[in-house]
């Protein structure tokens, strides 16, 4: 297997993007990452995306992308695996040139969710992820799923719902100096404890907003990373794993198999232990996630991921800093997109690039991105140049 | 969003039919076919007793469209009745007083 290397990055502000389309999105955040790697083509395009069919009205996105990216004649596919489509498609793009196939890749990830024509259309789409017989049926969305694991979560470990409010105050805290964030603004305790519910116990502050967006990165093979650029980023693992896409069907509901196996994967191919990764960038689409994955890739004891963020370890300055850039809940969460928004961040810090936001001596960054509930889980560990 | 129309030929919907893997005895629901803890073929249904359930945490919240209202509901895990087993299958469930 070669060395696969990042050399190129490029992002959409998160947000509602009333005024662009899915294609036009993806094609700024190509042309941005090309521009940057010095380069005009790839070999192949591999495009992360969950709703393009349920709410853009709109299959056979990698072809058309493609093409209006002025890329006509490429190797483009679509890859899809619920929130983590955009990940999903990084580590196609990374067994392509890992295994020299390709020499270049385009790795996109674009979501539009306000071509949904309401709130309701939007969560109905985005319960695709979920197990449709013995889920979806019953009408739950994703908050409500993600409700019973919180209330199961707080009985279980003596945990209050104002002790998830940190993760969401550390969010916003570092959104605010990313330009790319949908919310560029702290939010206080406060806040987050007069926000109205969705689910019971999950309120509009436990949950990451929907949004548009579109990020890419450009892949070459690791000895010919200095051609391109000279803040060349290795990946230096990549993982999947899964699980039952229902939460009744897991053995414990409230441990992420699939993270912690996809996070075992990744340390053991990177070489390194959980207490080496110097940031993680973590899938916070909901504040009991952050808890479950930061426990499931073993930054913190059973039931106690929520201490984690209680007692400052997931700040900059932070034993495990987390959301460095505002994460799903403040940065934005355009499902498909959303994996590979934590890449371009990942690769920010790890260049140094990251502003009032930088983590010190940031060497290894992991980014985990959860499709649904846990059904899949796919891990990326990065190494600084 | 329409409900698939297999759904009216799975008996589990109805009558709650799990099944049980004769080579682990691990109990299932819904029924799978092919065990998760030991990947042998597991056909035997199994029935559970529902005079023992235990009911988990359930939560108010208003269901998708695909229920074709929006008033809240009652959800909750349910952990199936299964009187000779310590460790039984949980169900998503609308819960009912």
């Amino acid at each position: 297997m070669r060395d696969v290397s990042i050399v190129g990055i490029g992002q959409t502000k998160v947000g509602e993007h009333w005024d662009k389309s899915l294609r036009q999105l993806a094609t700024e955040a190509i042309s941005a990452a090309l521009s940057e790697a010095g380069l005009e083509r790839a070999d192949a395009l591999y495009v992360g995306n969950m709703l393009s069919g349920e709410v853009s009205a709109q299959e056979h996105i990698a072809a058309l992308i493609a093409d209006f990216a002025g890329l006509r004649g490429i190797e483009a596919l679509k890859v899809e695996a619920a929130d983590s489509s955009g990940a999903a498609a990084l580590r196609l793009g990374y067994m392509a040139v890992a295994g020299g196939l390709m020499d270049t890749v385009i790795v996109c990830g674009v979501e539009k969710m306000t071509d949904a024509v309401s709130s309701a259309t939007a969560g109905a789409a985005l319960a695709l992820a979920a197990d449709s017989d013995y889920e979806t049926l019953h009408g739950l969305s994703s908050a409500a799923l993600h409700a019973l694991l919180m209330r199961r979560y707080m009985y279980e470990h003596g945990v209050k719902r104002e002790d998830f409010a940190l993760f969401t105050v550390n969010a916003h805290r570092n959104a605010a100096s990313n330009p790319y964030a949908m919310f560029p603004r702290p939010v206080t305790t406060e806040a987050f404890l007069k926000a109205p519910m969705i689910a019971d116990p999950v309120s509009l502050m436990d949950s990451a907003p929907l949004a548009d967006g579109a990020a890419a990165v450009i892949l070459c093979p690791g000895d010919r990373a200095h051609r391109c650029t000279t803040g060349a980023v290795r990946i230096v693992a990549s993982a999947v794993a899964t699980d039952s896409l229902a939460i009744h069907d897991r053995r414990d509901p409230l441990f992420l198999e699939a993270a912690y196996l996809s996070a075992q994967r990744a340390y053991q191919q990177a070489g390194v232990g959980s207490a080496d990764i110097d940031l993680f960038e973590v899938h916070d689409a909901f504040t009991i996630t952050a808890a479950l994955s930061l426990e499931a890739c073993g930054f913190a004891q059973r039931g106690q991921g929520v201490r984690l963020a209680q007692e400052g370890e997931i700040a900059l300055d932070g034993r495990i800093p987390i959301c460095t850039m505002g994460g799903l809940k403040a940065r934005g969460h355009p499902v498909g997109a959303t994996g590979i928004y934590q890449i371009v961040e990942l690769v920010e810090q790890l260049r140094g690039q990251a502003g009032v936001n930088q983590v010190k001596n940031a060497r290894l960054g992991m980014a985990q991105s959860i499709g649904g509930t846990g059904g899949t889980v796919i891990t990326h560990i990065l190494e600084a140049p | 969003m329409h409900i698939p129309r297999y759904w009216r030929a799975q008996s589990q919907r109805y009558s709650l039919n799990g099944e049980i893997c004769k080579q682990c005895g691990a109990i299932l629901f819904p029924p799978r076919d092919i065990c998760p803890e030991c990947r042998e073929w597991a056909l035997e249904p199994f029935a559970f007793d529902f005079n023992d359930n235990d009911e988990i945490h359930p939560l108010f919240t208003h269901p998708l469209e695909v229920r074709g209202e929006r008033l809240p509901q009652a959800m909750g895990m349910v952990k199936l009745g299964v009187s000779h087993e310590s460790s039984s299958p949980l169900a998503v469930a609308e819960t009912t007083t």
